[in-house]
């Protein structure tokens, strides 16, 4: 895989971010949104309920993910999201309650991606069914989402998505 | 490492919290006074703490499922070392959620392991005790053996004695098949005279027995009646806890704290005098999952969803 300076591989998750937020409107394809100058660039962006972190059996499909994922891959080309199921603005104090946690967690099982906390519950109606996945291949334009529990075909197709340097063709999300 | 004496939270320090009480000898102030606090949202040292012990020597043990580990502190809450990683071997956890410190073992155990792991003081794993079911508390009985909590194949509660090899010496009967609930839990603390109380998770009741299992007193401190039951696959599972802890201070006062049933949920208080009367009452600042009482009858709480962890000194007035 292609390295890439760090600030580019985290501005171009930024600028998936923001397209997302700015084309939420369609899922399965995202093709209003212009990512061309990001061709070749693949993300995942993985929303983790805040609550899942109190039930074990809620995170083992993040702990498989985690498991499949390369170390190295998961710090260029993954972010979690933190997120909350209230239906109100958060307490800041939550959020740092929220980060700490997930610092204990990730530390124990030695997972790499980074986090930042969803503050401004951007993210609640994604992630309200449990932990999720999101895709995005930044070259295409595809953007492709699974809620946890994931199976092993759904793992080998995250890892492979991330992984290959090869053209990949995602197939539309049923 | 992160320890913050009435610094973070000022509004803490003497916080708290004085609230009803109605004793025979009239309406008694509680107040909570922080003695220490580890942890906390902006540090790395609890990240969901379960469990907590203390020794002898005022050194404070803590099980933190998060990061599957038991950790040790000073008196000073200075972290001392911690051991521990995720899995099922010996002295590691899948889901720590309890401990207790008897004489020089430091007992803890699972969610979902059907034994109790046993660590001397210095943190180093001794053995596995095995147990005819899940772990729900541990403690020891007046006597020296230990009363361990557990959830049996059949899905019922039962509280077995053990010696410290984990050989059954006898089952401490307390409820008749009638009484039974379906998952239900039980919070126990021994008294000094072979008596025994018991906090129910799912039930509002807290009951005196004796070791035999007769009843000596028995109350309801939310003043409800019904189980709030759900219906999974077959099952009638109850879903409202309503006693998440119980206590025991030195002068044989019991402290129960409330689940969702209680009016303030995880930070309500009762406290009962040992022959059953309401001998006051308080709030926790947070909500908290457990109360414990150590040797010096301070109090340890959890504060901030579990990553810190709080003591305090009671002064009743």
């Amino acid at each position: 895989m292609r390295k890439e300076p760090w600030l580019r591989r985290r501005a171009g998750i930024w600028a998936v971010l923001w397209g997302i937020l700015g084309a939420s409107a369609a899922w399965g394809g995202t093709d209003q949104a212009d990512f061309r100058g990001l061709v070749g660039s693949r993300f995942a962006l993985v929303l983790i309920d805040v609550d899942s972190l109190a039930c074990d059996p809620c995170l083992d499909s993040l702990r498989e993910f985690c498991r499949a994922v390369p170390p190295a891959v998961q710090e260029d080309r993954v972010l979690g999201v933190l997120t909350f199921r209230t239906g109100k603005i958060p307490d800041p104090r939550l959020g740092r309650i929220a980060r700490t946690k997930w610092a204990g967690y990730s530390r124990a099982l030695e997972i790499k991606f980074p986090v930042t906390v969803d503050e401004s519950q951007s993210f609640n109606r994604l992630s309200e069914a449990g932990t999720t996945i999101l895709l995005f291949d930044a070259g295409t334009g595809r953007l492709k989402r699974w809620t946890a529990p994931f199976g092993p075909p759904a793992i080998e197709e995250m890892v492979r998505f991330l992984t290959s340097t090869e053209v990949f063709i995602m197939e539309p999300q049923p | 490492m992160h320890i913050s004496n009435s610094l973070v939270f000022p509004m803490l320090a003497f916080a708290a919290v004085s609230l009803f009480a109605a004793g025979p000898d009239g309406p008694a102030q509680i107040k909570l006074e922080e003695v220490l606090s580890i942890g906390g949202p902006d540090a790395d040292l609890l990240f969901q703490w379960t469990g907590v012990s203390v020794d002898r020597d005022d050194q404070i043990f803590v099980v933190d499922t998060l990061d599957y580990s038991l950790k040790k502190f000073d008196p000073r809450g200075r972290f001392l070392g911690k051991v521990g990683r995720k899995g099922q071997g010996p002295g590691e956890f899948e889901k720590a959620v309890g401990l207790s410190v008897v004489g020089d073992s430091v007992y803890a155990w699972d969610l979902s392991v059907r034994a109790v792991q046993v660590f001397d003081r210095n943190l180093i794993y001794r053995k596995s005790l095995p147990l005819p079911g899940l772990v729900d508390g541990l403690g020891p009985t007046p006597d020296g053996a230990l009363a361990v909590g557990i959830l049996g194949p059949d899905g019922f509660p039962k509280i077995i004695v053990i010696d410290t090899e984990g050989k059954i010496v006898r089952e401490i009967s307390y409820q008749g098949k009638a009484e039974r609930l379906f998952g239900d839990s039980v919070r126990f603390v021994f008294g000094p005279s072979r008596e025994i109380y018991l906090g129910y998770l799912f039930r509002d009741l807290v009951e005196k027995r004796d070791l035999s299992g007769a009843r000596i007193w028995a109350k309801n401190p939310w003043g409800t009646k019904s189980v709030e039951l759900r219906e999974i696959r077959g099952f009638k599972i109850p879903t409202e806890s309503c006693i998440l802890s119980v206590g025991r201070d030195s002068r044989g006062r019991i402290y129960v704290l409330g689940g969702k049933k209680a009016p303030h949920p995880a930070r309500e208080v009762v406290i009962y005098d040992a022959d059953g009367g309401l001998a006051g009452g308080f709030l926790l600042p947070d909500p908290s999952h457990s109360l414990y009482f150590d040797h010096r009858d301070f109090l340890y709480v959890a504060a901030d969803g579990g990553v810190t962890l709080k003591k305090y000194r009671l002064i009743v007035k």
